[in-house]
């Protein structure tokens, strides 16, 4: 059960049979971005893709943060104080 | 997996599932029966450590299951903050392993590691039991619980809950007891990296170098290749496990040894300044990076050790019950009850995951299901931290293991003295076994090194050498495990401080306004200057008293956090009630009974206790009267010191007033809200207005 709810986004492009080979190589790659992306999330790091495909998809219409600034506001909201930080 | 889905077909699946959980069961059962018959000859740690897992997948399955369904209630059609306020910054809907991943992180560090090692003096069944017991019944509920009421109410914080829970006036006196943690908090942690740097060149010197490492990690990240977390951390791990290694050269070095070779009172006022001057640095430069190394560290450790203990089964050398569950140990004093629980904090229940839980994760959960594996199981996988840490110390000669965590009032600063000292208690050990242990671990002397930290060290480097390295490699494991918990407690004590900072703005901020504006950085100095004066001041004194250090801290640290997992509770509680849901507020309300019993009692024996071992105000008469008379006591050795002594114990003692008075505030405010909400014919609890998801439960389960 484990197991497959891990890699349930990992094999979701299996369920469209008859893929091209350029479609498979978009499919793994976007595999990756999620683990890449989940990997960052989980070590509390910035994730500045993730960032543009959220703010591409609801905000489209007004310019995204650089990279940049983008980490700037990430890191001071998650370590600036505001949160309780770390535990003992 | 979710009743929905259920049909015929699941039926072959049911029944397989519960032989596998009986099957669990008796594995577990076995463990414990292990453990139980084997009480006077050796028992492996790979026993407690299977009693455990077992303990906690059954715990996990069944207990934390019902919490979900007929508790709380969970319901995967409501929107989650992360859904509602999705802003791909803050609020993000994460991947359930993600977030438990990152919640582990959060809330797992030094804590789990120090309280099992102390209380191991009383023998490591009791703190066994109170681990396995209190985390299911306690410390796991409290996470889920405070979680959940949190995602209810956009990501709220505890402070915020309690006042809109409670009314303002609970909620000043959450801010106050909060503070007062982060506080004890900070200078307990401090301590226990100051008592294991002292004159310890090898470790002062691995510890030294994290910071420039973390700082050139931190301008890779932010100039060089932005965004590369994974190259950064990469180079900083390789460069930290290089520093580790020719940390023994700089140690036995000339000129580099004694550089690095300092007092504890030094380190003190060296951990004071970094602390200041930390805190003020952009987070960008060293606090996130050095986030990043440690949490690779810590999972790392873990892992490690969790393999370590199944494939070298070290023997428990400690007794199942010692001598000392009377309360006349060294390490700390006073009986199992109550001070055991409140030794062993973080592992069992701990109130600082309260924060965290009302924090960070509740912005990152897509389903309020996950709540379960998120905040229960996240609990339970730090309570096998805390066992592995308690393993850690009762596989190691208990002749060490006292040699180590008791205070040198007991037993001198010489191997002699201390050798026959412990052999008088029964665990017979010779000098020459005690200045080989230090040999091996590569330092000069391990006596009165209390703190958890080096003892863990010791006991870590023994199976990990066992199974990775041999002989050779155990000074290497002892201080990478020693940088390994520095890392960690130098990244709270740096974000420790700037909460405590907007603490204090916050609590400033209403007796004189400009001091409450935290762009200003008048307000700012002010603050911080205030909050590390606050923890710095006890570190200092932790390395100055002749009878202060970790065994007067400790306790402290431990009724405060308790206190405020208290605190957490009665909120838990009161919410319960408030939704009408009174049939299971047992579920809050005996943890809550327990804890608030324990932690007046320990507070009340610690305060006004007769005792001088363990009263702080009779030890503070004790002193100020013999200063008056102008007698010296040892082991102070002038009369300024027998005042120190007296006014540390003084302050000690009154802190511990004002927590037991917080308790009993808040739990009256509890008592007043759960009438109203008793008497109340209908849900009176402040949630925000559940909005449901468009398709319903349909694309919930997808």
């Amino acid at each position: 059960m484990l197991l497959r709810d891990v890699l349930k986004p990992a094999f979701s492009c299996t369920d469209a049979a008859g893929l091209s080979v350029g479609e498979c190589v978009a499919c793994a790659r976007s595999t990756m971005v999620q683990i890449r992306g989940g990997w960052l999330r989980m070590l509390g790091a910035p994730d500045y893709r993730a960032y543009l495909a959220h703010h591409a998809a609801n905000h489209s219409g007004s310019r995204p943060l650089s990279e940049r600034e983008f980490v700037a506001t990430y890191l001071e909201r998650r370590y600036g104080g505001r949160g309780a930080g770390r535990c003992c | 997996m979710s009743d929905h889905t259920l049909s015929s077909s699941a039926m072959p699946y049911r029944a397989i599932s519960w032989v596998a959980w009986l099957g669990l069961a008796a594995l577990g059962a076995f463990a414990f029966a292990g453990i139980a018959l084997n009480r006077n000859e050796p028992v492996s740690a790979a026993w407690l450590v299977t009693a455990a897992i077992c303990v906690y997948l059954i715990a996990y399955r069944f207990y934390s299951k019902f919490i979900a369904d007929k508790v709380l209630q969970l319901d995967d059609t409501r929107l989650t903050p992360a859904e509602r306020h999705n802003d791909g910054l803050d609020y993000v809907p994460t991947n359930k392993y993600v977030v438990f991943g990152h919640h582990f992180a959060a809330i797992a560090g030094a804590g789990p590691l120090v309280g099992p090692v102390l209380a191991a003096q009383m023998g490591y069944l009791p703190g066994t039991l109170w681990i396995l017991i209190g985390v299911v019944f306690a410390g796991a509920v409290q996470d889920f619980v405070i979680l959940f009421c949190s995602i209810r109410r956009d990501g709220r914080s505890l402070g915020e809950m309690v006042k809109m829970e409670m009314g303002p006036i609970a909620g000043g006196v959450a801010l106050v007891g909060t503070l007062g943690i982060m506080i004890i908090i900070l200078a307990a942690l401090g301590l226990v990296v100051v008592k294991a740097l002292g004159e310890s060149p090898w470790g002062t010197f691995t510890v030294v170098v994290t910071i420039p490492t973390a700082m050139l990690m931190g301008v890779y990240m932010r100039s060089i290749r932005p965004g590369k977390v994974g190259e950064a951390s990469a180079f900083g791990v390789v460069v930290l496990l290089l520093a580790i290694w020719y940390g023994q050269y700089v140690a036995k070095d000339a000129t580099l040894g004694p550089a690095f070779t300092y007092s504890a009172p030094a380190l003190a006022w060296a951990i004071i300044i970094y602390g200041a001057i930390a805190s003020t640095l952009p987070v960008w430069l060293l606090l996130a990076p050095r986030d990043y190394l440690s949490t690779f560290l810590k999972v790392g450790v873990v892992v490690a050790l969790a393999i370590g203990i199944y494939l070298v089964q070290p023997e428990l050398k400690m007794q199942a019950v010692t001598r000392f569950a009377d309360g006349s140990g060294p390490v700390f004093s006073g009986p199992l009850f109550p001070f055991l629980f409140i030794t062993i904090a973080c592992g069992a229940v701990s109130g600082f995951h309260a924060l965290i839980s009302s924090g960070t994760t509740p912005k990152m959960i897509e389903r309020e299901s996950h709540a379960r594996f998120v905040g229960y199981g996240g609990m339970l996988m730090e309570s096998f931290v805390a066992m592995m840490a308690l393993c850690a110390a009762c596989v190691l000669d208990p002749g060490i293991y006292f040699a180590m965590n008791s205070p040198a009032a007991v037993i001198g600063n010489a191997p002699e003295r201390a050798a026959e000292v412990i052999s008088s208690w029964g665990w017979v050990i010779t000098p020459d076994a005690i200045t080989q242990k230090a040999a091996d671990v590569g330092e000069h002397t391990i006596l009165n090194r209390a703190g958890g930290a080096p003892t863990l060290a010791v006991g870590m480097a023994q199976i990990m050498a066992l199974a990775f390295g041999g002989k050779a490699l155990e000074a290497f494991w002892y201080h990478f495990a020693i940088l390994f918990e520095a890392l960690f407690i130098l990244t709270a004590v740096d974000a420790g401080t700037r909460a405590g900072r907007f603490m204090i703005q916050d609590l400033l901020g209403h007796v004189y306004p400009p001091l409450g504006r935290t762009e200003s950085v008048f307000s700012n100095i002010v603050a911080t200057a205030l909050c590390v004066a606050g923890w710095g001041w006890f570190v200092y004194q932790g390395t100055v008293d002749p009878l202060g250090g970790v065994n007067t801290i400790w306790p402290l640290f431990g009724i405060s956090n308790q206190m405020l997992a208290g605190i957490a509770l009665l909120l838990a509680t009161t919410i319960l009630l408030k939704l009408k849901r009174e049939r299971y507020a047992w579920v809050t309300l005996a943890p809550t009974a327990w804890l608030l019993v324990c932690t007046l009692t320990a507070g009340w024996m610690k305060a006004f206790s007769a005792d001088p071992r363990i009263g702080f105000f009779a030890l503070a008469n004790r002193y100020s009267d013999a200063a008056a008379a102008g007698t010296i006591l040892a082991p102070a050795k002038s009369i300024a010191e027998m005042q120190r002594v007296a006014f540390n114990n003084y302050v000690c003692g009154s802190l511990t007033v004002l927590f037991v008075l917080l308790v009993v505030v808040m739990a009256v405010f509890t008592i007043k809200m759960s009438l109203q909400a008793l008497r109340s014919a209908f849900p009176t609890a402040a949630e925000t207005p559940p909005m449901v998801r468009e398709g319903g439960l349909a694309s919930a389960a997808a």
